[in-house]
């Protein structure tokens, strides 16, 4: 069994209380061990999550004290005509493709680097997680540039190939949702998929594809039939920290990029928080929208490991 | 005997500790830019100037600025010497923390209101009382290359120019190549602020005097014709992303734009340029003359404990020794209007600017308009507009629109009809 994580101590903790040792000595230096990692969670991560839950119910301006407003911040947030729809649309629209981008990225990657008579694969795996260091704002406004209508290089290649109306990337509505998509081969979280799926590849034994090979099996079929389900205890925890990553570090890649922009087209609720937070100043808004996000990734992971039964093999 | 033995272990720890046993008033004072290096560090000149007062400075990135003062000012912990910006300042007057500076002001031998740009007592004004004097200004000109209007046989823009006149530049200005433009008139407005400098010289107000939300008709009608130079004269750049507000990429810059509307800080980043002569010009008129201001005012913290020493600070920033680096240090001009006159924020760059009246007369007319407002708000409004020149939303909608978020966001009695 092993225990992974900031998981690790509470774990633990959990584990003592309730056993025959609970009163022994020994129990008490445990519970002074795990002590710091309970204060930093009840003031760090658990006082904040309840905040956020009182300050869903008010309504807060920074200023003074917030006013109990019941429902009313939720009641907003879900009447006809809120833009916070169109805000959710997205949302779902960018966790489904961008998980579904960046881990077949990834997983494409370290296929790759995994594949027999091939030299050199550590150096390609430098070069493929090369992206993953660069700074998001500095990745973002070097596409910026390489995607501007004018002076962009892409448009620029475009046009020496005859294109005369070039595409304005960043901004028609319907190619930018698709651009915001494409880029998440860039992240930091596609990156590290890589190297994990690149190390589970490594551990499925040879002679499975030996076999298959004399059964006359080809590449794909030994890839779908023997690679997919030896790795599929990775490929769910990839995709599970792909979603909650998409859900909230989308942030990072969107902000400095499209801004949310043009109108709501690329705003996901992880914007729209901080939009509503800091730069509008409705706090209890922001925090309601925050509680909803919180209850999107919990359900979308549950949905997951539910439906992981059918698919995912703990043994070879 | 002993009294003399501890009053002497005292002095020598205060000795060697650094520490003065006279008293030493320490006021906090926070800023999002950092402190100009010397010679300009104005934070230096004054501790030089008032050896019994230190100034313990604090940077506060900018993209957190507004929130974090909040935060400070909730918490009891903000800096004495307070610079706000404009939007903050009315909830901050609002909610208590920060002091008049009335009083001060009348009993200050250095300074006079009559001194300042309008813009100072008109938001005096709409407050009731003085809470904050402006650190500087900056405002927003129009922009514009003189080999290109060489070139194509067009006079120079000057305080005289209407908007029709821009617009008849502009399509004179533009160049076409194989069915491509390969020359824009004008570039796409890049900073947020200029759709309200612009939407406000078609004659509305932003922000009437009521301290209200107020756009529309006017609005609706400098829309459309942006939306017509945009997409039916081509003779104005298609808009591009802006993040906070900034493009990435410069069409003017570049050299591929004759005109472009920008904030007046931009001089201090053209003056770089060397392909190409340039200058400044204030907005075209319209309904009016009209252009944004931007600033940050200085307060006092109505629970420092030592607001005459922050009052002194505040002064000293105010006065001609310490606006003289101010402007220097950041290129931008003083709002008193004594001191403007003496040009000490102008940095020119050897093809240009050389207008520099420009900026002098955009001040006399220039209003705080949207910068009153919740930056949240009017960058949402900003985004729709943008979709409105891409032909993603009608222009009727998107004022409709602009009208919806602020009464969401502001409540309906914060909106003019």
């Amino acid at each position: 069994m092993s225990v992974r994580g900031a998981s690790a101590p509470l774990f633990f903790f959990l584990l003592q209380v309730g056993s025959p040792v609970t009163r022994s000595g020994e129990s008490r230096k445990a519970y002074l061990f795990v002590l710091p990692w309970i204060l930093g969670f009840v003031l760090f991560t658990g006082g904040p999550i309840l905040a956020t839950i009182v300050l869903s119910f008010t309504k807060w301006d920074l200023i003074g004290f917030p006013n109990w407003i019941g429902l009313g911040n939720y009641a907003r947030l879900f009447r006809q005509g809120s833009e916070f729809w169109i805000v959710l649309k997205f949302t779902a629209f960018y966790t489904v493709f961008s998980v579904a981008i960046s881990v077949g990225w990834a997983l494409f990657e370290a296929a790759l680097l995994n594949a027999r008579n091939i030299r050199g694969t550590s150096l390609f795996g430098f070069f493929y997680f090369i992206p993953a260091v660069v700074p998001m704002v500095a990745l973002t406004f070097a596409f910026q540039l390489i995607l501007h209508k004018e002076l962009g290089i892409l448009n620029y290649v475009l046009s020496l190939l005859g294109l005369r109306e070039t595409p304005n990337w960043l901004v028609d509505p319907k190619l930018v949702v698709w651009v915001v998509v494409a880029l998440n081969i860039y992240t930091f979280y596609a990156g590290q998929m890589m190297l994990i799926f690149d190390s589970a590849l490594k551990e499925v034994p040879r002679e499975l594809y030996e076999a298959a090979e004399i059964d006359g099996a080809g590449r794909f079929t030994q890839f779908l039939k023997i690679t997919l389900p030896a790795i599929s205890p990775i490929l769910l925890f990839n995709l599970v920290t792909a979603t909650i990553s998409s859900l909230n570090t989308s942030f990072t890649l969107l902000y400095p990029l499209t801004a949310g922009g043009p109108g709501k087209v690329t705003q996901a609720i992880s914007l729209d928080i901080y939009h509503n937070a800091f730069k509008t100043f409705r706090v209890g808004y922001a925090c309601a929208e925050s509680i909803i996000l919180f209850g999107i990734a919990a359900l979308a992971s549950l949905l997951m490991f539910v439906l992981s039964k059918r698919w995912v093999y703990y043994e070879v | 005997m002993r009294k003399a033995v501890i009053l002497g272990l005292v002095l020598l720890v205060s000795v060697f500790s650094g520490v003065s046993v006279f008293a030493e008033t320490v006021i906090k004072y926070a800023h999002w830019n950092a402190l100009p290096s010397d010679p300009y560090n104005y934070v230096k000149a004054f501790e030089e100037k008032n050896p019994d007062i230190r100034v313990e400075f604090m940077q506060i990135p900018e993209a957190e600025y507004s929130q974090k003062l909040r935060s400070m000012a909730m918490t009891g912990t903000a800096p004495d010497v307070l610079c706000l910006w404009e939007a903050d300042l009315a909830d901050f007057v609002r909610a208590g923390w920060v002091l008049s500076l009335d009083d001060y002001i009348k009993q200050s031998k250095e300074l006079s209101l009559d001194d300042f740009i309008p813009a100072v007592t008109q938001l005096m004004q709409l407050q009731g009382s003085l809470y904050g004097l402006p650190w500087c200004f900056a405002t927003e000109i129009m922009y514009y290359n003189k080999d290109l209007f060489d070139k194509a046989g067009v006079a120079y823009p000057g305080m005289d120019w209407t908007w029709e006149d821009f617009e008849s530049a502009a399509k004179k200005l533009t160049v076409e190549s194989d069915g491509r433009v390969v020359q824009w008139g004008c570039d796409a407005l890049g900073f947020q602020g200029l759709w309200y400098s612009l939407a406000g010289a078609f004659g509305d107000k932003i922000v009437d005097e009521q301290g209200r939300f107020s756009m529309g008709s006017g609005t609706r009608e400098f829309l459309q014709r942006w939306f017509d130079l945009t997409n039916k004269d081509r003779v104005v750049a298609s808009p591009q992303v802006t993040t906070s507000g900034v493009v990435s990429a410069d069409l003017f810059m570049a050299g591929k734009a004759a005109m472009a509307f920008n904030g007046s800080w931009m001089t201090s980043v053209y003056k770089d340029i060397k392909d190409f002569a340039w200058d400044i010009a204030p907005i075209p008129k319209k309904a009016r003359h009209y252009s944004t201001l931007h600033t940050g005012f200085f307060a006092i913290n109505a629970r420092s404990g030592a607001k005459d020493a922050v009052w002194k600070f505040i002064e000293f920033c105010m006065s001609e020794e310490g606006q003289k680096l101010i402007n220097e240090a950041y290129s931008n001009p003083s709002a008193r209007l004594s001191i403007l006159k003496k040009g000490y924020y102008r940095v020119e760059g050897p093809k240009g600017p050389r207008n520099w009246d420009a900026i002098e007369q955009t001040a006399q007319f220039a209003e705080w308009g949207y910068v009153l407002l919740p930056p949240g708000l009017t960058f949402d409004i900003v985004k729709d507009f943008n979709a409105a020149i891409l032909g993603q939303l009608s222009v009727d909608d998107v004022v409709e629109q602009a009208r919806n978020k602020a009464v969401d966001i502001l409540g309906e009695e914060k909106v003019a009809q």
